[in-house]
């Protein structure tokens, strides 16, 4: 994800990554004075989905609340909406607002997996 | 036809031919939306005329967003051949690569080759773009899948069989 660490092909990693991001420098973390390939609210949106899937299984009691009711999961994005359409958002409110969409999500795939191997997470 | 492959069929043809078309294709730049969204469509084209069940059904969520991003990459990377996208976007990566060995960075000759479209888009160049199409088409319309399972799953009455 890190361009900083491909000296020269920097742009042939940001191309590889360009489908899923726009990767506007302003709008994205930097590394040693390097854009990430991916925008503040994107790096928000998977690291929110990475912590999803390491706290889920442990936090069981929550996880099986929320995928009894699955319609709250588009709660969450709520945030991220109303940071979007504001003019005046910050990388910061970007970010977070990245990661409270994206942590809900992890337990999708956790519980599909569950149901797919007959052993559910929850 | 199989309900599951039906619904992954509508909604990836209608996800790749709008990925690949100019500016509308631009709407992946937000997390893959198009794709995220193409699932979500699958789901409620599978589900709509499925009978309230206790549990949603996510497995079959996941199945059917993997299969519409599967389908979606290749039908993007057809419309992209048609539309001459592939190509303008590899004129951009070529330039860089070119600015980049002109600072002094060693650049591959297979890289340049691989970008090189003055003989119009090379197969390595149609393969790559495939291979990101479909994978980064699959897992984000696999997640667009669960949500829309999560989304659109009629719960069953309590009391009901």
């Amino acid at each position: 994800m890190a361009p900083p660490f491909a000296e020269g092909y920097a742009d042939l990693l940001r191309w590889v990554l360009h489908p899923v991001c726009h990767q506007i420098s302003e709008r994205s973390f930097h590394l040693f004075g390097e854009p990430l390939a991916a925008c503040h609210r994107c790096t928000g949106l998977y690291a929110g989905f990475t912590f999803g899937l390491l706290i889920w299984p442990w936090w069981p009691g929550v996880a099986a609340r929320l995928s009894a009711n699955p319609r709250w999961i588009v709660v969450f994005f709520v945030p991220l909406l109303v940071d979007w359409a504001m003019v005046w958002n910050t990388p910061a409110t970007r970010f977070v607002t990245g990661v409270v969409a994206g942590f809900p999500v992890a337990l999708l795939p956790l519980v599909a997996l569950g149901e797919r191997t007959a052993e559910p997470v929850t | 036809m199989n309900e599951k492959l039906k619904s992954a069929l509508i909604g990836g043809v209608i996800v790749g031919i709008a990925s690949g078309l100019p500016y509308i294709g631009a709407v992946n730049t937000a997390c893959c939306a198009l794709y995220i969204g193409g699932g979500v469509l699958a789901l409620y084209l599978f589900m709509k005329d499925l009978p309230p069940a206790e549990k949603a059904p996510y497995g079959d969520g996941a199945v059917v967003g993997l299969l519409v991003g599967l389908i979606g990459g290749v039908v993007a990377t057809l419309t992209l051949l048609v539309t001459g996208g592939i190509t303008d976007q590899a004129d951009q990566v070529i330039e860089s690569l070119r600015m980049a060995g002109g600072q002094g960075v060693d650049i591959p000759q297979g890289i340049l080759e691989l970008f090189d479209t003055s003989g119009g888009a090379s197969g390595g160049l149609i393969l790559l773009n495939l291979v990101l199409s479909v994978v980064t088409g699959a897992i984000a319309a696999c997640i667009g899948g669960l949500v829309g399972a999560a989304i659109f799953h009629k719960k069953q009455a309590t009391g009901d069989a």
